[in-house]
């Protein structure tokens, strides 16, 4: 447990930046101190273990304070949070009951689809998801001239495309993601809703918490997709392809709305609303 | 000036061309530091830890300066000190033990922070694997802030992996940058006397700085992770009446044990005599090159506020909808000052512009003071974001902190000298 939160105090949450490296899995800990001892942590020494996350996928993580394997379906998630804007957790009906800060949800390991109707914004190329910008519309032709232009392609594509996978970016625009390959979670999911977008499917983006099994412990993560919709309801479109164990049980906390310049603004006012300060799981 | 330090970091190739990156073996020969050679074959079982403790002993000042007198410094050695021109900048090598150098480089003017480390690791590394970037805590020298990054490292030695570690600090002096580095697995405690000494001694002919007030502070995650570090000052502008605020910014938030996100940021405000803001402009840079924004805000002659620039290789302009005008940092430090003076509680919401947030709209901040809170504590509401900060009586913020989930994000002055 002491490992674990000095590890997690060292990452910034899901609320503040894009993803970071998984709480229990990450071979090594950067660590704050000037002497060698305590700054040095070899690989010999740390060793890797498998099966691990991606470090790349993810956004901030969160402790998990009880270890239960996710042998069921279904979850109970409970998690501390701030504020009062539940956002897609409310849409969803993932939420269970509310009791001063912490949350109660009922999560699955399939996908929580939302039945929202389809905004103009979720159809139309912006500024964070600029499917108009040359860079992402030579990607689209591209799409298009394979014939590759169903959601699951476009998945695909991105996943491939992105070649860089790391957590050097912020939260980049699609076009900046399309020139440079590279990125993390939040860019894999900006540059998959533009490709939608841009062949024509509703697409937007998401942020939330994954909480996959990794080496045997109930891990809980910060993370963002893509969503699209299917003409009847929202559906997951997770270009990072998490490479954990299944199940993974993914719970969104919010849906991007402002996609202009401003965008930053939307995650710092959003998503902070729900500000995930721990998340206990257990047998539902 | 933003864009010309930044290109002088990416151009930090030529200067370590000679860094030789040799590093380690595990249960081999012990770690070449400087040598361009990679490292032998194993003679003796190879001690990690041993070689990590290493520290220079014996170490003794030299003074060292410019042929023309444009510098002088003092440097902890091991015996010859060298100084030689790199094109405008001069390099200061130091030996602290067998085959473990302490490079500097002096800069002509400033460079920026971020940029130069993100550069240096990028051209460095280009046949190394980091495993493990380190930051040390932001320290002052005679007043300004460096800050230290390892990077622990693998490299190909003759067929298998060797282990290195790059030591590397940069120092926002009071007229010029200075970044120094030392690759070899020891000598960590070494690497920090050394650079500190020559920092601390650092002296610059010529010319005097004209701010009339300086502020350093620190960023920090947690109790014990620093991750940047800023630098504001204000100096008479051009007009008499007018007055320059700038504020330079650099950051190193580290993502996982081997990403970090290098971010420089500028900003220039010219302000009538009143604190108004007349222009402004706003620069942030990424990594080694990418600049991510370039604003400038320009108060038109109807008063019009409008915007003209480049977010994320985007072009954009327009005007802003300011209706109560704008605050700049110098009339929130006014505006608290007189608040806090009255006493008592208080809650004022005022418009600023954060161009980081939101390029094309104002933000709306609330400063308010709970009527039993500590005399001096004003908590700035951004969004639905709290900062809780202790404010000094020249409505200045000493310290601030905002709680970001299971983190705590710091803000903590180092120092602060002139009045604004």
């Amino acid at each position: 447990m002491k490992a674990l939160s000095r590890s997690a105090s060292l990452f910034l949450s899901a609320v503040a930046t894009g993803c970071a490296a998984p709480v229990a899995a990450a071979p090594v800990a950067i660590a704050s101190s000037d002497s060698p001892a305590a700054s040095v942590a070899t690989p010999e020494t740390t060793g890797t273990r498998a099966p691990r996350p991606d470090n790349a996928m993810f956004l901030g993580s969160f402790p998990v304070e009880t270890s239960t394997l996710l042998g069921a379906d279904e979850l109970l998630l409970r998690t501390r949070y701030v504020g009062a804007a539940l956002g897609e957790l409310e849409a969803r009906q993932l939420l269970l009951r509310r009791n001063g800060g912490e949350l109660l949800l009922r999560a699955s390991s399939s996908y929580p689809s939302a039945e929202a109707a389809v905004s103009e914004q979720e159809r139309t190329c912006s500024f964070l998801l600029d499917c108009d910008d040359q860079a992402v519309q030579a990607l689209v032709a591209e799409l298009r001239s394979k014939n590759r232009t169903s959601p699951s392609d476009v998945v695909d594509y991105v996943h491939g495309f992105v070649s860089t996978k790391g957590l050097s970016r912020p939260f980049d625009i699609a076009s900046v993601v399309a020139r440079s390959r590279t990125g993390d979670c939040t860019e894999h999911a900006v540059l998959t809703a533009a490709l939608l977008r841009g062949v024509g499917i509703p697409g937007r983006v998401l942020v939330g918490v994954v909480v996959p099994v990794v080496d045997g412990r109930s891990l809980a993560f910060g993370h963002a997709w893509a969503e699209y919709h299917d003409g009847m309801r929202w559906q997951l479109a997770d270009a990072t392809k998490l490479e954990v164990a299944e199940p993974i049980v993914y719970v969104p906390l919010q849906a991007l709305r402002n996609e202009g310049p401003g965008f930053a603004q939307g995650m710092f006012s959003g998503l902070q609303l729900v500000d995930v300060e721990g998340v206990v799981v257990s047998q539902f | 000036m933003i864009a010309l330090g930044m290109f002088r970091a990416a151009a930090l190739g030529l200067t370590l061309s000679a860094l030789g990156c040799g590093g380690g073996q595990p249960g081999a020969a012990a770690p070449d530091s400087s040598a361009s050679e990679p490292v032998a074959a194993p003679k003796e079982p190879f001690d990690l830890k041993k070689e990590m403790a290493v520290e220079a002993e014996g170490l003794t000042e030299r003074a060292v300066k410019s042929p023309d007198g444009a510098w002088s410094s003092v440097i902890l050695g091991l015996g010859e000190v060298t100084v030689e021109p790199a094109d405008s900048d001069f390099l200061v090598t130091a030996p602290v033990g067998p085959n473990a150098m302490v490079t500097c480089r002096l800069y002509d003017e400033h460079v920026d922070t971020a940029a130069t480390f993100s550069s240096f690791f990028q051209e460095v590394g280009e046949k190394l694997e980091y495993k493990q970037f380190a930051m040390a805590p932001v320290q002052l020298h005679a007043g300004f802030p460096s800050v230290g990054i390892t990077a622990l490292y693998l490299a190909d030695v003759e067929g298998s992996k060797g282990i290195g570690k790059l030591h590397t600090a940069v120092y926002h002096g009071e007229l010029r940058s200075v970044l120094c580095w030392l690759d070899n697995i020891g000598y960590a405690q070494t690497f920090a006397r050394v650079t500190a000494s020559f920092f601390e001694g650092l002296r610059v002919a010529g010319t005097e700085s004209a701010a009339t007030f300086v502020e350093v502070t620190k960023t920090s995650l947690g109790d014990e992770l620093d991750v940047g570090f800023s630098i504001t000052t204000v100096e008479p502008g051009e007009n008499a009446k007018e007055r320059i605020y700038s504020k330079t910014g650099s950051s190193f938030l580290p993502r996982s044990a081997t990403d970090l996100i290098y971010e420089d940021t500028y900003v220039e405000l010219r302000v009538d005599a009143k604190g108004k803001t007349l222009e402004g402009t706003w620069v942030k840079t990424r990594g080694p090159n990418e600049i991510t924004m370039r604003l400038t805000l320009t108060r038109e002659k109807d008063g019009k506020l409008t915007y003209a620039g480049e977010v994320s290789g985007k072009p954009l302009s327009g005007a802003l909808v300011a209706p109560k005008g704008l605050y700049n940092p110098l009339e929130v430090t006014a505006m608290l000052k007189r608040k806090l003076a009255k006493g008592g509680a208080f809650s004022e919401t005022v418009p600023e512009y954060h161009p980081g947030i939101d390029p094309t709209a104002l933000v709306q901040v609330t400063y308010s003071r709970a009527k039993d809170a500590p005399p001096r504590q004003v908590t700035m509401r951004l969004g639905e974001r709290d900062f809780l900060a202790e404010v000094d009586d020249e409505g200045l913020p000493q310290s601030a902190y905002s709680q970001l989930g299971q983190h705590k994000l710091s803000i903590l002055r180092q120092r602060v000298s002139g009045k604004l």
